[in-house]
């Protein structure tokens, strides 16, 4: 081969770490700042451990730092901080709880020393524990799943050890499962217990994922059309029925509406996003509500719920006025409302409120009413925009995100985070029926936290994925462009195309002969008819970024302009039929791996494509998932324009 | 697929607005509401997790403070170093009774969330000062309180003194009082038995019987008769009135109205009529100046007045309708000199003495002299809101009677009551009540000395059976009038 011409410079995209860093650091003040704030209103003296506990955090924040420069250097620069700053100041919270609990203990000790001889141990030091445990959580995730793609393989696993997480406590004898009327958790002995639900939800949030990429087509088209709402087949109903099933049997059997809810919602709205269809959403929110209107009016302890939540007086006026020995509904409702109604605007100030009066699950589920009674509506107000802040970035990468499986799975994380706030904080803000799930990163329960830092090492890798730039294309000399064209020629000599044009491949399935490059592969792979794959030179000045990475240096094709921030949404740029740029082709790998492994022959495969394409799907459907977008260029080719990505989507960064 | 993740991520923005606006309603729109529901224990919490504010006597002499009680929710606990001695006006304050008078009146202002105190505690928070109510300073001054005390001695009954020019309250004291502070405890082992105590005494000592309890008032209740006659200008001061001088009867009527002991009036007149408490005078000239007339003065003296407030809610004082009197002229006659339907107050009969004193002018008695916010800031004073509750008689009337009263004390029935040194008019009752139970000794007097003009109304039930028939108002009130007036004008 002749010399090729000079590699043109990679495109230049902020990383963003050092924000990254400065903001987690500012997120470390705030919660240390919220730290003396307890400790001032307590005693009047800064917190002992003040100093060790903003150090520890500040450690951590640098040591996640580091490892996102290392595993994960484009990651969205807000999820780690964001994140910090909610542990941080459920920190806070739970240490302002113990400190009532301590001195409660105090008091009693010193009246009753027989009786009241042990002290609390306190949440907080379990919370910081767990804290290590989650951060050492999102170094393992990154630093394993090297591609978020990798996960789609493991997609029925998933599933079976999700559904069995989600189901064993309902198996479990109460006393190892049940804890305030939910029975969600697992027990162990030694006072550890778990939700074993909060790993679950990520299992099934991927599975989801995975499931519905590779179903999306026949749930999506095939329907009638009754009242203007496309009615999807009776068989394709199969599996919004499993699934609703399930959430009805964790309603019943775990008494836990909030995880049901969180997991049936999760799955309609992925089923909406991967469909397209309103329809889904219809028939799964009308089957939800219409299920659990028919639970609560009939199994006991849903009911009463629902009772607490539309009448949440009844219970301290029953504790009133009732007969001692009378069993009185729970008065934790009321005592939330009225939590929330003292904090008024500006709040008690922290450790000036009476959050304790909720009693039980003070620090976790019911933790928000610390936040509203002592910071107020207007801190409430700030942490329902971090929360929000959190969310929105996760929606940002799955638009962002080249891959469906990607798309679906940020977006289904991040519907996941957002109900489960919305289920928790509507529960303690009288919205809906009281449930039992934790408030993520703020409450105290060290495996929703671990879950939670999963939450967003996956986020992480998924928004690096997503923001990390094309490699730049190295253009070819004209003797490769020769050489390949008459490669391509010699292949399907059924389909000599005359002149300098090679016809490009059709997909052959397993028994087409080797292709010549592997990295011709893509954008030959499923062209259409009348093709022409290799048009000419692509033309050095305007570079098209091969799938791979730029570890790739010896990469030799990869002709054409389709590709490049600048060139995308340029047609005249764009040769027609070109190979796909970066986005095209990783969104073609999952759907096409098949072809593209079985006609790529080894030794020249790019490196960076092993474990991940080399995934064979396991769902019959093959469809190339490229075509999500059916909007642009009516009369261009199937494999083509759809797939090219539209310019909000080679946006990068904030 | 990006369509619907945008529609997605929508929807969740809605659903956290949702909680936002949950938020309002809980913590804004609604808050208030909730706050002030009785299940609400952070009500009760807060009232003892902060000192509340003191309240003092006018001399500054502190009669309600707040301790530490060293308890963790209940930080704080109420104590009233006097005892009994402002007991049934500071009332108590106890986390399980609730609170009466002043702790509850002014609660808001000792709790220090009333709006007037806004901007000082803003100011509290701002610069980091711990949460403090509000001081109350009373008009009371303890030196008349401490006389009051020991002339009432073990006697039941009442007496309160005020400044006839001002209307402000110096003395208010009613026997049996009782001790707050053992309601108020934190203690429960303390507190409920004290409260069953209050509760299960026949004598309602937690009740201030100087506002909040009605009595016939006898012959104290002429001097509204005799402004009624003279403002009318049917009578005058010395001019025969016609009445018979011993006992009143009715034509067609076996009723009669004798005077005291039956004895005979030295003359007719409304002057020695009053300096002897003559009743066939006075309940002839009630009956002549009818129904109407009677209940007329009786109103613009302070009668049937049902919203009087000091600020602690008084008792209404009564003088029967004229359309409840009608045309009975023996109700109307016993009427006219306290008896029958006509009760009043201690409070009231002060405000009778203070009328004529005043030139017939009835200032608003009142009893709370200043609030203080917690940084010292005063935003309320008494003397800013002094204002006149009514006009009772015209100036020339108010002077008339003031000389007849003056002539009780010189030559009257309260002869012995008068003290060197001061000025002063007076008038006795003695006022009938049950047949098993001894007449009501009252005494009503203004004085003046040293520059100062006080009014006081004194009312001593003598329980004793066997002195029944030696009740007089002069006998047993007096002493306890003159003994409040003398500390009240610093005459020793």
């Amino acid at each position: 081969m002749s010399a090729a011409p000079p590699r043109p410079e990679e495109p230049l995209i902020p990383k963003r770490r050092n924000t990254e860093l400065l903001l987690s650091l500012f997120a470390v003040a705030i919660a240390m700042f919220a730290y003396a704030n307890v400790g001032l209103a307590d005693n009047g003296k800064l917190p002992a451990g003040m100093w060790g506990y903003g150090a520890g955090l500040a450690a951590v924040v640098v040591v996640a730092n580091l490892l996102i420069r290392y595993a994960a250097p484009y990651a969205d620069p807000l999820f780690l901080p964001l994140a910090i700053f909610l542990n941080g100041i459920g920190l806070v919270l739970i240490h302002r709880l113990d400190i009532y609990d301590s001195e409660t203990f105090a008091a009693l000790h010193k009246v009753d020393p027989v009786k009241y001889h042990t002290a609390p141990t306190g949440s907080t030091t379990n919370q910081l524990m767990f804290t290590a445990l989650g951060i050492i959580g999102l170094a393992c995730v990154l630093l394993m799943v090297k591609d978020h793609r990798i996960l789609q393989r493991y997609a029925y696993i998933s599933m079976v050890a999700g559904l069995f997480l989600v189901a064993v406590p309902a198996v479990l004898p109460a006393s190892i499962s049940s804890a305030n009327g939910a029975k969600s958790w697992i027990r162990f002995p030694g006072g550890v217990s778990i939700q074993p639900a909060e790993f679950g939800k990520l299992l099934l949030v991927s599975f989801f994922a995975a499931f519905l990429m590779a179903k999306r087509d026949a749930l999506r088209v095939a329907s009638r059309r009754v009242f203007g709402l496309n009615i999807p087949r009776g068989r394709d109903m199969g599996p919004i029925a499993v699934c609703w099933v399930l959430a009805m049997l964790i309603l019943v059997f775990e008494t836990d509406l909030g995880v049901s809810l969180m997991f049936f919602g999760a799955f309609v709205v992925l089923l909406y996003i991967a469909t397209e269809r309103t329809s889904w959403l219809v028939f799964g929110v009308t089957a939800f509500i219409g299920g659990a209107v028919f639970i609560a009016e009939t199994v006991p302890h849903v009911q009463q719920r629902v009772n607490n939540w539309l009448h949440p007086f009844n219970g301290e006026i029953c504790a009133a006025t009732a007969p001692a020995g009378t069993h009185c509904p729970s008065d934790q409702i009321s005592q939330s409302i009225y939590g929330f109604a003292t904090g008024g605007i500006f709040g008690k100030g922290l450790d000036q409120g009476r959050p304790w009066l909720v009693g039980f699950a003070k620090n976790a589920d019911f933790i928000l009413v610390t936040v509203g009674e002592e910071l107020g509506m207007v801190g409430l107000f700030a942490l329902m925009m971090v929360y929000t802040l959190f969310v929105m970035r996760g929606f940002k990468t799955a638009l962002l995100i080249r891959d469906n499986y990607g798309k679906l799975l940020a977006a289904g994380l991040s519907v996941t985070f957002a109900l489960q706030v919305f289920i928790t904080a509507g529960g303690v803000m009288r919205v809906i029926p009281l449930t039992g799930l934790p408030m993520p990163f703020l409450a105290a329960g060290g495996s929703a936290l671990v879950a939670n830092w999963v939450v967003v090492a996956l986020l992480i890798r998924l928004s690096d994925s997503a923001r990390r730039p094309l490699p730049p294309a190295i253009p070819l000399s004209d003797d490769e462009l020769r050489a390949m064209r008459l490669a391509a020629a010699q292949r399907m000599p059924s389909n000599a195309v005359p002149g300098r044009h090679a016809q490009p491949a059709a997909p052959q399935g397993p028994d087409g002969p080797p292709r010549p490059h592997p990295l011709a592969q893509p954008g030959l792979g499923q062209s259409g008819l009348g093709q022409t794959g290799l048009s000419g030179p692509g033309g050095p000045g305007d570079p098209t970024p091969p799938g791979a990475s730029e570890a790739t240096q010896a990469m030799p094709v990869r002709p054409a302009g389709a590709a490049g921030s600048a060139g995308a949404g340029d047609p005249t740029q764009a040769v027609p039929a070109q190979p796909r740029g970066y986005g095209e082709q990783t969104m073609m790998r999952a759907g096409e791996a098949t072809q593209a492994i079985q006609t790529t022959s080894g030794p020249d495969s790019e490196p960076e494509q092993g474990p991940t394409e080399s995934y064979t799907p396991v769902f019959e459907d093959e469809e190339d998932d490229v075509r999500t977008r059916q909007t642009p260029a009516p009369g261009a080719t199937p494999g083509d324009a759809p797939g090219r990505p539209g310019p909000s989507e080679r946006r990068y960064g904030p | 697929m990006n369509q619907p993740i945008r529609r997605v991520a929508i929807f969740c923005f809605l659903l956290i607005a949702s909680l936002l606006v949950s938020s309002n309603y809980l913590q804004v729109v609604n808050a208030d509401s909730y706050k002030s529901r009785v299940g609400n224990k952070r009500n009760v919490y807060d009232a003892f997790a902060y000192p509340r504010g003191q309240i003092l006597t006018a001399d500054g002499t502190v009669i309600a403070n707040s301790v530490p009680s060293g308890g963790l929710l209940y930080k704080y606990q109420r104590q009233y170093p006097l005892k009994s001695a402002y007991g049934n006006i500071t009332g108590y304050k106890s986390i399980g009774y609730g609170s009466t008078d002043i702790e509850s009146v002014l609660d808001g202002y000792l709790k220090g969330t009333d709006s007037s105190e806004s901007v000082a505690n803003f100011m509290d928070t701002l610069t980091g000062k711990s949460k403090k109510g509000g001081d109350v300073q009373l008009t009371l001054q303890n030196p008349v309180q401490q006389a009051a005390i020991k002339a009432l001695g073990t006697e039941t009954g009442s007496v309160v003194a005020l400044d006839p020019t001002t209307g402000a309250i110096l003395g208010m004291y009613s026997n049996p009082s009782f001790d707050p502070n053992g309601i108020s405890s934190n203690n429960s082992d303390v507190s409920n038995p004290a409260a069953n105590g209050l509760a299960n005494d026949k004598n309602k000592p937690n009740l201030n019987h100087a506002i909040q309890e009605n009595y016939p008032p006898g012959s104290v209740f002429k001097i509204v008769t005799a402004a009624a006659a003279l403002d009318t200008g049917m009578y005058t001061e010395t001019g025969p009135t016609g009445a018979p001088a011993t006992t009143l009867t009715w034509p067609g009527s076996s009723n009669q109205l004798p005077n005291e002991n039956s004895a005979t009036c030295p003359g007719t007149d409304l002057k020695s009529a009053l300096e002897q408490s003559c009743n066939s005078v006075y309940g002839f000239v009630g009956d002549k100046l009818g129904a109407q007339t009677m209940a007329e003065y009786a109103q613009k003296f302070g009668f049937n007045n049902p919203s009087l407030k000091i600020p602690l809610s008084v008792a209404q004082s009564n003088f029967p309708a004229a359309n409840q009197i009608g045309s009975d002229a023996v109700a109307l006659a016993q009427d006219s000199v306290g008896q029958n339907g006509t009760q009043a107050t201690p409070l009231q009969a002060a405000m009778i003495a203070a009328a004529v004193a005043n030139g017939g002018v009835i200032m608003q008695p009142y009893l709370v002299d200043k609030e203080t916010a917690p940084n010292g800031h005063v935003t309320y004073k008494g003397s800013d809101h002094q204002h006149e509750l009514s006009q009772a008689m015209q100036p020339s009337t108010a002077a008339t009677l003031d000389d007849m009263m003056q002539s009780v004390v010189a030559n009257g029935t309260a002869q012995n009551a008068a003290v060197a040194g001061i000025h002063m008019g007076a008038k006795t009752g003695t006022a009938q009540r049950g047949t098993n139970q001894n007449p009501l000794a009252w005494f009503v007097c203004y004085g003046t000395a040293n520059g100062k003009k006080v009014a006081v109304a004194a009312m001593v039930e003598t329980n004793n059976p066997n002195i029944r028939g030696d009740v007089s108002g002069v006998g047993f009130a007096g002493p306890v009038a003159d003994a409040v007036l003398k500390a009240a004008l610093g005459v020793s």
